[in-house]
């Protein structure tokens, strides 16, 4: 049960980058600040801080796969970042103390290193033509701070989503 | 030695990974004609459960807009209303010149049976990460839409079709020319057509490089430039843009322009797909032609 609702509140999560956030972004309305919304990454990065590791991988590579289908210019950049951030929140989890701020500090670690992953990728393949600095002053650093933000109710989601379908994973941090 | 490597099975899958990653963009990266059918069926649930969310999105952000605009509306109205006059005027003579135009084509007994037809598309998604600017339309193959079509909006042309399902449609956007084929152009400059290569974006001006014109070519600021109906993609006469100030080009022996363009990109929502029967009447002439030469080899 819990997971047919984590599936569906995460591909809520990545519909939601897509069509719903995009006419209200800056960049809509012709800012130079680019927000990237990756609500699904911190999604990603929340869950495996509940769950684990292990879990943590295998969202990450399924949803990453998923974006890489439908939005990507090749397959295996998200699948492979997404994944690796997955794993490295789950990593994090059990060396640290647990709470919500050191959630939303992962969330925003996370995040910028996701975006430096595949900005990284995508330049080394030479599928995007955004130069360094602009990708770190207009893209990467805006980004970072948006998603952190916007990770408080993602996190209060899951939360609720544990307490209500899985009492047994319901603190933060879990104990394996 | 080697086998301690084996030893640390975390860096070894995580080797792995890097490797296959490499194998697979490798492997999928670039141009495509056609899309495996795991992935189309994915990119059309998608598209379709994108389009239900997109249609309240775009409800909702054209009543806010409608909102701020209401002032600059009542003063837009009233220079219309001006205009409106002088339009009367001009639609009697065009509908005279029509008149005549279409005696004269009956009697050269010419029938434009290629006319380029334009299929509406709804914007259903736009890439959340800007690293490649491209929009998921609701638009495919079964409706009409083929790959390399360009796509419009009412004030200007706004990218080409990268690739296309049964049901939707990848567009990538001017902005992203960089990574794709130039785009044959040409200025109106009076008489003479200057032609060019739209090559590149810059993102700090927000103009697109028109590259590679004739150093002959006289520019000046404010000519419009069209795309070339010699391309094999295009269909001709799609507006581009304006020429906003010219430099020399890269090479020395060229010019260069940056071109204001004419339609905006920042928000988009509705756009159609220019379907030119020329173009595609011409592509597989140009298939058969390579088969027949291969099979002679």
């Amino acid at each position: 049960m819990v997971f047919w609702i984590l599936i569906g509140f995460l591909s809520f999560l990545f519909l939601l980058d897509g069509t719903v956030l995009q006419p209200f972004l800056p960049q809509a309305w012709g800012s130079d600040f680019v927000f990237i919304p990756q609500l699904m990454v911190s999604g990603i990065i929340l869950l495996s801080l509940h769950r684990g590791r292990r879990v943590g991988l295998l969202y990450g590579f399924f949803f990453g796969l998923l974006y890489d289908l439908s939005y990507g210019s090749t397959i295996g950049v998200y699948a492979f970042s997404t994944a690796v951030i997955g794993y490295i929140a789950g990593q994090i989890s059990r060396q640290f103390v647990s709470g919500p701020i050191m959630a939303l500090l992962t969330t925003g670690m996370g995040q910028a290193i996701h975006l430096l992953m595949v900005y990284s990728w995508y330049r080394l393949f030479e599928l995007t033509q955004v130069g360094a600095h602009d990708a770190f002053m207009y893209r990467m650093f805006p980004s970072v701070l948006f998603n952190t933000v916007i990770a408080f109710p993602i996190y209060h989601g899951i939360q609720w989503i544990f307490r209500r379908y899985s009492p047994r994973f319901g603190s933060l941090f879990g104990k394996r | 030695m080697f086998f301690r490597l084996f030893a640390n099975r975390r860096l070894f899958v995580l080797l792995l990974s890097v490797i296959l990653l490499t194998v697979t963009v490798g492997m999928t990266r670039g141009e495509r004609d056609s899309f495996t059918w795991p992935q189309a069926i994915v990119k059309n649930s998608i598209a379709f459960v994108d389009s239900l969310f997109a249609t309240p999105v775009y409800t909702l952000t054209n009543w806010i807009s409608e909102l701020g605009n209401v002032g600059k509306y009542s003063e837009e109205n009233r220079q219309l209303k001006k205009e409106a006059n002088g339009v009367q005027q001009l639609k009697s003579q065009v509908a005279t010149l029509q008149e005549e135009n279409k005696q004269l084509k009956d009697q050269v007994n010419y029938v434009d049976r290629n006319r380029a037809k334009t299929i509406t598309a709804k914007a259903v998604a736009r890439t959340p990460d800007r690293w490649n600017d491209r929009i998921v339309i609701d638009r495919g193959t079964k409706d009409g839409v083929a790959k390399d079509m360009p796509v419009v909006t009412d004030k200007g042309l706004i990218g080409r079709v990268k690739a296309a399902t049964g049901h939707m449609a990848d567009v990538q956007l001017l902005t992203d020319t960089g990574s794709g084929p130039g785009i044959a152009a040409h200025v109106k400059s009076g008489k003479e057509e200057s032609f060019g290569l739209i090559e590149g974006y810059d993102p700090d001006k927000k103009r697109l490089l028109l590259k590679k014109i004739s150093p002959k070519a006289k520019l000046k600021k404010g000519q419009t430039v069209v795309t070339s109906g010699l391309s094999d993609i295009y269909s001709g006469d799609l507006l581009i843009g304006t020429v906003e100030r010219v430099t020399p080009g890269e090479f020395g022996v060229d010019q260069m322009a940056y071109v204001k363009p004419a339609a905006s990109i920042e928000h988009l929502s509705y756009v159609m797909v220019v379907r030119d029967p020329t173009k595609l009447q011409l592509k597989v002439h140009r298939k058969q032609v390579d088969k027949e030469e291969n099979k002679g080899e």
